[in-house]
């Protein structure tokens, strides 16, 4: 089985990249808003991966190991901020949260 | 004894820091702090002028490293320009500050204002003595906050305080081209000493026009410090400050720091392309004329005043432009001693009918003798009647700006000689105005039927501590004006020896003698006099409403002060308030316009996304469908305050950014 | 392969003090844990002479050349360290004071510094990336600390989201930068890419994607729209911390990244910092006119300092322009640390935070006025301070690479910000004080505000050994 050219690993990765990007920017829930950039971190991750196999380095597959562990803390923090928000009002609409602006 | 010029500025600095240190102690008594620290520069000062009389001068510098590779040498000089002005403003500011304690008596904030009169004039003393921009900036920005303090004494009182603002504020925008001025040079010559910046263009180290852009921001900081047109508009407001500190701020010292800072910049100016000095005759000639003609209007005596010394500002001004830095420095000089005389005679007057309103004054020549006296010197040497000190200075200018077309022709800008001939006429029709506007104070003051007689029955000659001042600065007013004369100097004028051995290194171009320069002047002053007498002494009320009547849109334009205050509410002012309202808008809408508008494009596709969204998105993050009752709602209209807003802004830029590049390509 | 831990031994020292202050902590009965603030000074400080041992080798990098200790680096770890020592020396009752949970602040405080100091010394794009994570994601959690404030939850979720995204554009970048050079060591990259100009689309690309995520991290605008709220909602304390330490740390990255990696398309990313400084001067400065909550106004007026310090940046292909913003980054710490103090003094222990609640100062507290008024002074750029000759340095730096223009835009910039500072020293030398009694700094605090007084006027007065020391990091032969 032949491998798929580096350029359809990449145009996957931009996909992606995308997607996240429009999710992040149109839901209102902030859980989902953070799914969505965990989107975008993977399409930078796979785009590390693929990049890494073209060049035959591990440098690539170290990033996105790393890329991982991080996003697995980020994701952590953001929780706890969004429950200790949903403690206080019954809503998590993004929307909801604007005492601070101007 | 000139080894100590340093003290001369530290003194005061010491009575500031022992008014401060023990006001609550001693309360008004540290005004004497004050007094005594003046008193004895003004002495050390007398003794070094003295030694430079003999041929001393003094030069001290260190060496201030600002990196590893650049050691730029500051310091202070004396030579005969700053012997001369510090033994002046010493002189007067010593005076007003034995003057001020009968002014200021009973005053609730006695020490506060002793403490920043010493700090003022440490500051003007600092000025005098650097050689270079740096310490002038120190002091500069020194003398505009206490300038500020100082017109906003009474800041209970909404009249000093917002003219404290507006002071303040519009010589910022001077300040801040002086400073671009100052980096301009030093980044091209990597020197801040006044005689280097100007050897070093001369050598060409400074493309021709920065020079001349260079030399016109440091202009630009003479025109707000030294109150010239377009920044003239806040020294009349100055006068809501107590009428000493204005004698000392916004007649005699403060405001000629600019004009000083030209003359100690001429090396600049005059290595620079030719019409740099021109701007600067322009302006002083026009200052000259714009603000006598206001002066002829005004009712209030410190306005008079304030316009009057305006217009002065703006001969010392023209004189420098035209080249002459001996008659500039002269009248800069003369100008210090009968003008502060002149603030102080008006605090007299105010102190004795408490009232500025020359309407409400009249007749009190008999009440107030001494101030009398004193105001008729000023008035004649203001006036520029032989032989009082400003008649003197005053032919000087003229006889500067008669030479000036044929300057302008040696220097091949022959086609704009006329400007030269306009600025003359402009410096004699001064002349005129200026005699005609203190004789008509003159007259409404202290001659005639008083015409509030309340006011009249409670007038009385000041006291003792405010006349012997008074008595004091009368004799350089009326006599100073001799040092310009032939007959102390070896060779000529000893002012023009004096002085003119440094200008002429400066590269100023000393004025050939013109015989008719003189009797004109002469004439125009008395024409002036004249005028005034026939107009106020003998003419009626009636034949002067008359007249107002006749020139109605002239008098009303003048009375208005040609509109100018009224031109920058509408215009600067309302354009920056304007712009920054604009700013503020555009900073909690703009964000969300650009976002509305990319929102827009996007709407259709947010239709397109509902489905995209429901099966792509949802599926591609966790499978569910649990949210996707919001996504067909697209992009809701954003505002600031929301997170999602400032996200899409981001993406937009990121999007912007890169078709940016895209674009202009690699 | 090289393992040097001396060159390390701050950043050791950092983590075995986190260690110990999470253990400390859980030995310590609730409310009897001041002593938490003089281990984490202490230690603050012993981690600071661990900088000495690095200094007196020749190597220079270590963990196979992915961070290196040079003077750059110990420039900059200085500062940090510096930061977080002031920043504890002025927590102890403020924490107490806002019930804030003492053990977690110190930690949190601590592991963002060593994040930073991670991006500065970082020759490899995992290390600046896991550096950034690292002061990013303590900070997102320190701006809420205050649990119960909903003003605090709410910095913290917008913080969260906005740099949640911003990472994720940096990290599409860097594969970018990956996916071109094979490699992440910004040396090889950057000899890859001055060797073939070919790939420059995708070289424009990351450099938006790279400039979007650092901009975000440093508040540059138009990056700069979650500043004001986080600012505004976060404890005054973290505020402080924020104006001045994350960015520092991502200057200190961009600094080194682009100048190593992307030194070949320098004429490309100078401009955008140009239009980055001349937005973030403009928008910050405007703004801040219109502020009457004084922590708010602040954020804006430290997006205007980025916005000079960008100045610096854009002919940061020099070594005066890297000087001048390693001087200025100083100068702003300081100031904006000595302002801070002040302000937590009259929000915490005073009236509040909003400009009106200033009225008066001047009479009630007057080394709190005067220091707030010597640091709003060096923040317009006037002599004799730190800001003047930091945005001096700046100026001449933008001139001798012709950037004239945006060294006027830098001093118009200067002159407006005069409106708002001044509007602060107005009330506190002329406004009429609701109450006459004394703002009750703590100790810490005033000592804070006149050890930052000292060296603010120092920096001005004495500038030239620390503008050497900045020459000489800025110029490391290995550096260009």
């Amino acid at each position: 089985m032949t491998a798929a050219p580096i350029a359809a690993y990449i145009l996957v990765s931009a996909v992606l990249f995308a997607i996240g990007g429009i999710g992040v920017l149109v839901r209102r829930s902030p859980l989902a808003m953070l799914m969505s950039v965990e989107v975008m971190w993977n399409a930078a991750n796979l785009a590390f991966v693929a990049f890494a196999r073209q060049h035959g380095s591990l440098d690539g597959h170290i990033f996105a190991f790393l890329v991982i562990t991080v996003a697995a803390a980020e994701v952590a923090i953001g929780l706890a901020i969004i429950v200790l928000i949903f403690r206080k009002r019954a809503t998590v609409d993004v929307d909801d949260i604007r005492a601070l602006r101007g | 004894m000139i080894q100590f010029t340093w003290l001369v500025a530290v003194l005061p600095i010491i009575s500031y820091l022992l008014i401060v240190a023990l006001e609550r102690r001693l309360g008004d008594k540290t005004a004497y702090f004050g007094i005594a620290a003046l008193l004895a520069a003004f002495v050390l000062s007398a003794g070094i002028f003295v030694e430079v009389l003999n041929g001393a001068t003094y030069h001290k510098e260190f060496t201030w490293v600002i990196s590893g590779t650049r050691a730029i040498p500051l310091g202070i000089q004396l030579d005969h320009l700053s012997a001369t002005l510090l033994a002046a403003v010493t002189l007067v500011s010593s005076m007003i500050h034995i003057y001020s304690l009968g002014y200021m008596h009973g005053d609730k904030r006695i020490p506060r204002y002793y403490a920043v009169l010493s700090l003022f004039t440490a500051g003007m003393l600092g000025l005098v003595i650097a050689d270079n921009y740096f310490i002038l900036l120190v002091s500069w920005e020194i003398m505009g906050l206490c300038s500020y303090l100082l017109i906003g004494h009474w800041y209970e009182q909404k009249g000093p305080q917002e003219a404290s603002m507006k002071a303040f504020l519009t010589t910022r925008v001077g300040d801040v081209a002086l400073m671009v001025g100052i980096w301009l040079f030093f980044a091209y010559t990597g020197s801040l000493k006044f005689g280097e910046i100007g050897e070093m263009i001369k050598a060409g180290h400074v493309p021709a026009t920065a020079a001349l852009v260079g030399s016109l921001l440091i202009f630009g900081g003479a025109v707000g410090k030294s109150a010239q047109f377009p920044l003239h508009v806040w020294l009349p407001d100055a006068m809501a400050g107590p009428t000493p500190a204005s004698a000392l701020i916004h007649a005699a010292t403060m405001v000629a720091a600019g004009v000083y800072l030209v003359a100690r910049s001429f090396p600049i100016f005059s290595a620079a392309p030719p019409q740099a000095l021109l701007v600067v005759a322009i302006i002083g000639g026009f200052t000259s004329i714009f603000a006598a003609s206001i002066a002829t209007v005004m009712t209030d005596i410190k306005k008079v005043l304030a316009y009057s010394t305006v217009s002065q500002l703006g001969y010392m001004v023209l004189a420098l432009g035209a080249g002459s830095v001996v008659a500039g420095t002269f009248h800069l000089t003369t100008h210090a001693f009968f003008k502060a005389l002149l603030f102080l005679v008006s605090g007299s007057v105010i102190h004795a009918v408490h009232s500025q309103e020359m309407h409400e004054m009249g007749g009190l020549r008999k009440k107030m003798p001494i101030t009398f006296w004193a105001w008729t010197i000023g008035t004649l040497a203001l006036a520029g009647v032989p032989p009082f000190a400003g008649f003197f200075s005053k032919d000087e200018v003229l006889l500067a700006a008669a030479n000036l077309p044929a300057r302008l022709t040696e220097q091949g800008l022959g086609h704009l000689a006329w400007i030269g001939n306009l600025v003359f006429f402009f410096g004699l029709a001064t002349a005129f105005l200026t005699a005609y506007y203190m004789t008509r104070a003159t007259i409404l003051t202290f001659f005639g039927q008083p015409r509030d007689h309340h006011k009249y029955d409670h007038a009385h000659e000041s006291p003792g501590v405010m006349a012997w001042p008074l008595i004091v600065l009368s004799v350089p007013a009326a006599l100073v004006g001799f040092a310009g004369t032939t007959w102390f100097g070896e060779h000529g004028n000893w002012w023009a020896s004096f002085i003119g051995e440094q200008a002429l290194e400066w590269g100023a171009a000393e004025p050939h003698h013109i015989g008719w320069v003189m009797p004109l002047a002469i004439a125009s002053a008395l024409l002036g006099i004249l005028v005034g007498y026939l107009l106020y002494g003998v003419a009626g009320v009636k034949t002067r409403q008359n007249a107002i009547t006749a020139l109605r849109p002239l008098y009303t334009l003048l009375k208005n002060k040609y509109y100018v205050d009224e031109l920058y509410m509408g215009t600067v002012v309302a354009a920056t308030l304007a712009f920054s309202r604009v700013v503020g808008w555009v900073d909690q809408n703009v964000v969300d316009r650009i976002v509305n508008w990319v929102g827009a494009a996007g709407e259709w596709f947010a239709d397109v996304a509902g489905a995209t969204d429901r099966y792509v998105v949802d599926g591609a993050v966790n499978g569910t469908a649990a949210a996707a009752m919001s996504a067909g709602k697209g992009l809701r209209r954003l505002q600031t305050g929301y997170v999602q807003s400032y996200m899409l802004t981001m993406a937009a830029m990121v999007v912007v950014g890169i078709i940016l590049f895209q674009v202009i390509g690699g | 392969m090289s393992f040097d831990y001396t060159l390390l031994l701050p950043e050791l020292i950092l983590t075995a003090l986190a260690l110990v202050v999470l253990v400390i902590d859980l030995s310590l009965a609730p409310g009897k844990k001041q002593s938490l603030t003089w281990i984490t000074f202490a230690g603050i400080l012993v981690a600071m002479a661990g900088i000495w041992p690095a200094t007196q080798t020749s190597a220079s990098q270590t963990l196979s050349g992915m961070v290196s200790s040079d003077g750059f680096s110990i420039f900059f770890k200085v500062l940090f360290l510096t930061v977080a020592a002031l920043i504890t020396l002025a927590s102890g009752p403020y924490l107490q004071q806002k019930r804030l949970p003492v053990g977690e602040f110190y930690i949190l405080l601590l592991s963002a510094t060593l994040g930073m100091m991670f991006m500065s010394g970082s020759r490899d794009l995992i290390t600046i990336y896991l550096g950034l994570e690292l002061a990013s994601i303590t900070s997102y959690i320190l701006a809420g600390l205050l649990r119960e404030d909903p003003k605090s939850n709410e910095a913290a979720i917008k913080y969260f989201l906005n740099g949640a995204m911003a990472s994720a554009v940096l990290l599409f970048g860097l594969s970018l930068v990956y996916g071109l050079t094979g490699e992440t060591h910004l040396d090889i990259i950057g000899k890859v890419l001055n060797g073939d100009i070919s790939h420059w689309p995708i070289v424009g690309v990351a450099l938006v994607f790279l400039v979007a995520g650092f901009g975000f991290k440093m508040a540059a605008a138009p990056f700069h729209l979650w500043t004001p709220d986080a600012y505004e909602g976060a404890p005054t304390l973290v505020t402080a911390f924020f104006a001045v330490g994350p960015k520092a740390g991502a200057m200190a990255a961009v600094l080194r990244a682009f100048t190593i990696g992307f030194a070949a398309s320098s004429g490309r990313w100078t401009e955008l910092f140009a239009i980055l400084a001349v937005v973030s001067m403009f928008f910050g400065n405007l703004t801040a006119l219109w502020q009457t909550n004084v922590k708010r106004m602040m954020a804006y007026s430290s997006i205007a300092h980025i916005g000079y310090l960008l100045v610096g940046v854009t002919v940061a292909t020099t070594v005066p322009g890297v000087a001048s913003v390693m001087f200025y980054l100083l100068a702003y710490a300081v100031m904006t640390l000595g302002a801070f103090a002040v302000i937590l003094a009259v929000d915490a222990f005073g009236p509040g935070d909003q400009v009106g609640n200033y009225a008066g100062l001047a009479t009630r507290s007057p080394l709190l006025a005067w220091g707030l008024t010597l640091f709003f002074v060096s923040m317009i750029g006037i002599p004799p301070t730190g800001g003047f000759m930091g945005k001096f340095y700046l100026f001449s730096a933008a001139v001798q690479n012709g950037y004239v223009w945006l060294a006027v835009v830098m001093a118009i910039n200067s002159a407006i910000s005069v409106g708002y500072y001044y509007g602060i020293v107005k009330e506190m030398f002329v406004g009429k004080p609701l109450e006459t009694t004394s703002v009750k700094a703590p100790a810490g605090v005033t000592a804070v505000v006149a050890i930052t007084m000292v060296v603010t006027l120092m920096l001005g007065l004495y500038a030239s050994p620390f503008l050497n020391w900045a020459t000489a990091a800025a110029a490391l032969p290995r550096f260009f």
